[in-house]
């Protein structure tokens, strides 16, 4: 009994002078909360989070619902994928370099044989935004050609390019009932046939 | 006035074997309309034309030889034909569908060359196309109208005419000055004729390649004071 005593007792006189020896002060509770909210990834209010993935030999394959189904191929011999996490909010962003695309953009038919518009791009860099869809090209080259046929082309060499094109951007969303083309700082040359434009 | 038709030509040159290019600062594509914003040039052997604003309106069911039958130039236009002509006018449409361009000024169209000047509020082109060529039937200038004529070097003149409406006819090289709430004043200077009419005919035969001026419903070759001093103001003519 009396060891039990002296027991509590020791540890009370202990308890005693740590309090005097490091007393809780304020600050030390304010940082205290600041750590509790650090710590819990949900309480966050300026936290950035980032991860990147390198990847090669890229090739988007994408499907586009216009008034026919039209497709668009985006080749990259590298990329990097980045994850950016900021407030619940997630951002994917794709950076590709030295892109070639090649979009389709309208299938008709003349005198009943089919007919297809495409679109051939190159660019130095581009970048495409999974959330938006969004595609922004930078340093770019464009040609346009008529081709028979509504198959997707899988070769435009030897093909008369309707027009040939430089600009600073190009960009294009794949959100939206339509396929919106914008391109900033535009030559185009025109090769004059018909339906030259 | 025979150059003047090459702006035509220019406009629609895409549909012939001339090599065009366009710049702009934005061009904007939504698979229906080409719209085209901020310093648009556009160049081919013809000339250049300038504006702040194009759009290109598409034809859905490709049933005219050209993907964009409907072009509207917007703003500060200006068109510098390789001949040497010079056509400043705020907007314009060419409608391949009607065979038809448009021209609005503001307040008035102004073309000029070496020989001679047109002023108009608004004008329209009609035209057809034949063998793949784009030809000129009528040109019709409208409101406030004035031609000056200072003929060439091998043939100089001094022509001011004013009207409300003149009719030109390029394949047949004939003009048709008429005045509506005002009557057509012509006045040769260099030859010193004046002439008073609802209505005037000019023509320059083919062939000899002589020029006629003949005015029809009460003609007048003499001007009366205010006449006169109207066609001096408006041409500034001292003498």
């Amino acid at each position: 009994m009396f060891r039990v005593c002296l027991f509590l007792f020791t540890l009370a006189v202990v308890a005693a002078l740590g309090f005097l020896i490091f007393p809780c002060r304020p600050k030390d509770i304010a940082m205290y909360e600041e750590l509790l909210q650090s710590s819990n990834p949900l309480k966050k209010d300026d936290s950035l989070a980032c991860s990147q993935q390198k990847r090669l030999k890229v090739c988007k394959r994408i499907w586009y619902q216009d008034k026919t189904p039209l497709h668009i191929l985006i080749e990259s011999p590298e990329s990097e994928l980045f994850l950016l996490q900021q407030d619940n909010l997630f951002e994917i962003t794709e950076k590709l370099k030295s892109v070639a695309c090649v979009m389709q953009e309208e299938l008709y038919y003349v005198d009943g044989k089919p007919m297809q518009k495409v679109r051939y791009l190159e660019a130095e860099r581009a970048c495409y935004h999974y959330h938006s869809h969004l595609f922004i090209a930078e340093d770019v080259k464009l040609w346009k050609f008529e081709l028979e046929g509504h198959a997707p082309p899988e070769s435009l060499e030897h093909q008369f390019p309707l027009m040939s094109a430089t600009a600073q951007t190009v960009e294009f969303t794949l959100k939206g009932e339509k396929l919106d083309f914008t391109a900033h700082h535009m030559r185009a040359i025109f090769n004059t046939k018909e339906r030259s434009i | 006035m025979k150059k003047i038709l090459f702006f035509l030509h220019f406009l629609t040159s895409p549909l012939l074997s001339f090599e065009t290019i366009v710049e702009s600062e934005e061009a904007h594509y939504d698979g229906e309309c080409i719209t085209l914003i901020g310093n648009v040039h556009v160049e081919n052997a013809m000339g250049t034309v300038c504006s702040e604003m194009a759009v290109l309106k598409k034809d859905p069911n490709h049933l005219t030889k050209i993907d964009f039958p409907w072009i509207e130039l917007k703003s500060k236009i200006v068109l510098s034909l390789s001949e040497g002509g010079l056509l400043h006018c705020e907007n314009l449409f060419l409608d391949y569908t009607n065979m038809t361009a448009l021209i609005e000024g503001k307040p008035q169209v102004i073309y000029t060359d070496s020989i001679g000047e047109v002023y108009a509020d608004r004008a329209q082109i009609d035209y057809r196309e034949t063998d793949g060529t784009v030809e000129a039937v009528k040109v019709t200038l409208y409101d406030h109208v004035r031609l000056i004529n200072m003929g060439t070097e091998e043939k100089p003149a001094s022509q001011y005419a004013l009207a409300d409406i003149v009719y030109y006819f390029p394949p047949e090289r004939t003009m048709i000055l008429e005045g509506k709430q005002n009557r057509v004043l012509f006045y040769d200077t260099l030859r010193d004729i004046q002439l008073s009419a609802r209505t005037v005919r000019a023509q320059r035969d083919v062939i000899t390649k002589k020029e006629s001026v003949q005015g029809l419903g009460d003609v007048r070759f003499v001007f009366g004071p205010d006449e006169l001093n109207k066609i001096k103001t408006r041409f500034k003519i001292d003498e």
